[in-house]
């Protein structure tokens, strides 16, 4: 929610990025154990500016304070003094090496004006939004950590536990996202519609899967079907509407940004235990083409990387909606021995004129 | 020249004769009479005979699309049609009364070529009917110890039709794409 601030209110003042490569750090004081990673940070970098938000001051040292809940308009105030004060620095220094905050260029599309991608014919994800696609493969020797992600620390968890409370109460559940008291989005699942509706779109959804967890304040709520119902109808917004399945893929594949859930063994064989409705399922490039491997029998995600030749972002994506899904897991005999024997049909190569033939005329 | 076919079945009703027409390079030739049993009342019109449509490869190349008629009393046509076929198109109508009973008959009599070749099918209809949903016909299959790609399809939408064709290939040869 702060990146979706920062980036529309905020007028891109500034991005969030990893703490390594940061200039400023927030921190949300009313997330548990946050007390003590401030006051590592603060140890470790003493020179970097920190903003802490909370209902109450903390009161620590070295830091500026902005109460919740968090107006925007405060919010820039703060960051643009911070930088005043270091540009004032660097001049003082007369040092060189200047890395200024720059905003980074992200389309934000108001979410009244802006169709869901799903909705566009003939489009994959990746051709309705091409900013949504991840820009890198994360396979730089020496960089292995940067496939990983752990789940827990986005939203991805806490949207499938919601889905999964109102499939277990067979009753609408509405997750707000909160602002102080007030909500600010919300996603309502319907288990006897088997849809999903969100307040925003696929752009700021994925802005959202993107964005770490503890910066995120939700809750869960049990409605009246017909309160909600008529909220929506009163909206008019029918547009950001996804079945249960295709909104688990999204969900996955925003949040995975092209890793893995970290404690994926890469060289473990792992097997589709059934093929995705690919027709009315979200538009992956290539998901044909892995899902016929990986259900023909057991196969690593590296190996088959290396075999289709393919992006590793491509792989990992659709491992990870698949993941989702819940119809891939990791096969017992964990070795990938005897899956690269290559059985060619007879007919290979009028299979590969057929497919041609397909794809030249749906494109 | 080898005659190369895919053939659609499935039960009357299941959109094989649209599916056919989807993809067809060429208007499709159909043998449709009037339905006289208890087909009327699920349409006027059924396929007593054959569908039969083409997709043009180039170079002179074509794969030809037989569609089978819906109705068990043409059966002699089906080991006719399934000669020199390099898949089947399994279509399902999720509207009727019974359709793993449908899947289970359809399965067992091109059991042969289906274990010879492979096997995709298409569910149809479940914009009007949800249940039984795609897990459930998962679960049939693999009785049948079958696991062939499952998809929902509308028999109108070439697009559709083609992910079938699609995966159909891939399952014949899953090193396809490499």
């Amino acid at each position: 929610m702060l990146r979706m601030a920062l980036q529309g209110p905020g007028k891109n003042i500034a991005v969030l990025c990893d703490e390594k490569s940061s200039e400023v750090v927030i921190f949300n004081m009313d997330s548990p154990n946050v007390r003590k990673t401030l006051l590592n940070s603060l140890q470790r970098h003493p020179e970097r500016p920190a903003i802490v938000m909370g209902i109450e001051n903390p009161g620590i040292g070295n830091t500026t304070y902005i109460p919740k809940p968090v107006r925007i308009n405060e919010m820039m105030r703060v960051i643009k003094n911070i930088q005043k004060n270091r540009d004032a620095n660097i001049s003082s220094e007369k040092r060189h090496s200047v890395v200024d905050i720059k905003p980074r260029k992200v389309e934000i599309t108001d979410k009244r004006e802006n169709a869901s991608g799903s909705g566009l014919p003939g489009k994959t994800l990746f051709e309705a939004f091409p900013n949504t696609t991840p820009a890198k493969d994360h396979i730089s020797p020496g960089h292995k950590e940067a496939c990983f992600y752990n789940p827990k620390d986005f939203i991805q968890e806490t949207l499938f536990h919601a889905m999964e409370e109102s499939l277990k109460r067979q009753t609408a559940m509405r997750l707000s996202l909160l602002s102080g008291s007030d909500t600010w989005e919300s996603i309502i699942f319907f288990p006897d519609e088997n849809k999903v509706w969100s307040s925003m779109n696929e752009i700021q959804m994925k802005q959202l899967c993107t964005t770490p967890l503890c910066l995120i304040h939700h809750s869960l709520q049990k409605n009246n079907d017909k309160e909600i119902r008529f909220s929506i109808v009163e909206n008019g917004s029918h547009e950001n509407c996804d079945t249960f399945d295709s909104f688990k893929m999204k969900i996955a594949l925003w949040t995975s940004e092209g890793r893995v859930p970290v404690g994926t063994d890469l060289s473990s064989p792992v097997v589709l235990a059934r093929w995705p409705n690919l027709t009315r399922l979200p538009a992956f490039p290539n998901a044909m083409r892995i899902a016929a491997l990986l259900i023909d029998q057991p196969r690593s995600l590296s190996l088959i990387t290396r075999v289709l030749n393919l992006p590793q972002r491509e792989i990992f994506e659709f491992y990870c909606s698949a993941l989702a899904l819940g119809i891939v897991a990791t096969a017992s005999n964990g070795s990938d021995s005897g899956s690269l024997v290559r059985k060619h049909h007879r007919h290979r190569s009028l299979f590969g004129n057929i497919l041609k033939h397909l794809r030249g005329r749906d494109s | 020249m080898s005659h190369y076919k895919i053939i659609f079945t499935g039960p009357v009703g299941a959109g094989k004769s649209t599916a056919i027409g989807s993809i067809s390079d060429i208007p499709v030739v159909t043998t449709d009479e009037q339905a006289s049993d208890m087909t009327r009342g699920r349409k006027p019109k059924t396929t007593v005979a054959m569908d039969y449509g083409m997709m043009k490869l180039g170079d002179g190349k074509a794969i030809h699309l037989y569609g089978t008629p819906g109705q068990e009393r043409f059966n002699f046509m089906w080991d006719i049609l399934t000669q020199g076929g390099i898949g089947l198109i399994l279509l399902l109508d999720n509207t009727r009364s019974d359709p793993f009973q449908d899947m289970r008959f359809f399965v067992d009599t091109f059991r042969q070529f289906i274990d010879d070749n492979k096997i995709a099918v298409g569910v149809t209809q479940m914009d009007i009917m949800q249940s039984p949903p795609l897990e459930d016909y998962h679960d049939e299959l693999r009785k049948l110890g079958l696991n062939p790609p499952l998809f929902e399809v509308d028999a109108r939408q070439r697009e559709d039709v083609s992910k079938l064709i699609e995966a159909l290939l891939y399952s014949l040869d899953p090193w396809l794409g490499e």
